[in-house]
């Protein structure tokens, strides 16, 4: 009996999954921003269970000329390999990304940011870019997200 | 337990299972989905030159949706060279719609000595493969259109060979 009710648990797991409910990647790769001081941008993913984004695939630009973006400070991610590239340094869970402002912005900009990112059940999403609204005048300015 | 419980439990392990099996093997879907976009829209090949599917009307035809840059889209390529390789002749015809540069497709296409005809385009393909039931953009996806260019089934990743070979042979 106990063994049945676990291999119920187990099928009916399997059966109610979402193996091929794929989330929209907006959804998989949640993007929020901020400035935590004036001269800094803070980019904080999401990355949803069963889902990796790539490191190396990373790329930040603004609408506004005048702010210049520093290099981005990218934490070490895990390392996955496969037959066609070999090694990768991903990242999974939450991930911080600090970007230093090269001077100071004067005025809100948009953070454009484009990542790119597969899920584990086999199936990579096109590159996708976000934008988050910051407000460099107010400390810790706060982050909005336009889709 | 009775012996009567006993087959309650049985049968509800055999049909979760049989359900289970279901969903993990249900790639392959059908639905409604409105071809006509994708058999009107004009790519342009590795060659530069514009095709439709159109020009393929008659054949039982698969379209897959793929990049150079996604690895699970470059593992299913062998078993479409294979397979167009073997039913070609009986009137299957493989297209590759990449969402990517044309001379990465050229080059990985020359290596892997790709068979079948492909197209390439950014924005545009992947529009495309959204309008044929692709809603999250996700790579592979495979469409598999009847010699009018109806939807036969389709496949959001990697297909499943076995699966894919059966619905083709039904239909040559």
């Amino acid at each position: 009996m106990a063994s049945c009710a676990l291999w119920c648990a187990i099928a009916l797991g399997a059966a109610g999954g979402p193996e091929h409910d794929l989330l929209d990647p907006e959804q998989a790769f949640r993007l929020s921003a901020g400035m935590p001081d004036p001269r800094t941008i803070e980019v904080r993913y999401r990355v949803a269970e069963g889902y990796y984004l790539y490191k190396a695939r990373l790329a930040f630009s603004t609408d506004n000329p005048a702010v210049r973006l520093g290099a981005p400070q990218l934490p070490a991610g895990e390392w996955h390999e496969d037959e066609f590239f070999g090694r990768s340094e991903i990242y999974r869970g939450e991930v911080t990304i600090r970007i230093p402002l090269d001077g100071q912005a004067a005025g809100r900009f948009t953070l454009i940011a484009v990542s790119q990112g597969c899920a584990d059940v086999g199936v990579c999403y096109l590159p996708l870019t976000q934008r988050a609204l910051l407000f460099p005048a107010r400390p810790g300015g706060k982050q909005s997200q336009k889709p | 337990m009775n012996r009567s419980a006993q087959y309650v439990l049985l049968l509800a392990v055999a049909l979760s299972a049989a359900t289970a099996g279901f969903f993990l093997s249900s790639q392959l879907k059908s639905g409604k989905v409105d071809t006509s976009a994708l058999m009107a829209a004009a790519l342009p090949d590795v060659s530069g030159a514009p095709r439709t599917l159109q020009d393929w009307r008659g054949k039982l035809l698969v379209v897959n949706f793929w990049a150079t840059w996604c690895p699970p889209c470059l593992e299913e390529i062998p078993i479409f060279i294979d397979l167009q390789s073997r039913l070609g002749v009986r009137g299957l015809q493989f297209v590759g719609i990449a969402v990517d540069d044309a001379p990465s497709v050229r080059e990985f296409a020359r290596a892997k000595g790709i068979n079948y005809p492909l197209l390439v385009g950014q924005t545009g393909a992947i529009e495309l493969s959204r309008a044929a039931g692709n809603l999250q953009g996700g790579l592979p996806y495979t469409v598999v259109l009847d010699q009018r260019g109806r939807l036969l089934g389709r496949f959001h990743g990697a297909v499943q060979p076995t699966e894919l070979e059966r619905l083709l042979l039904t239909h040559l």
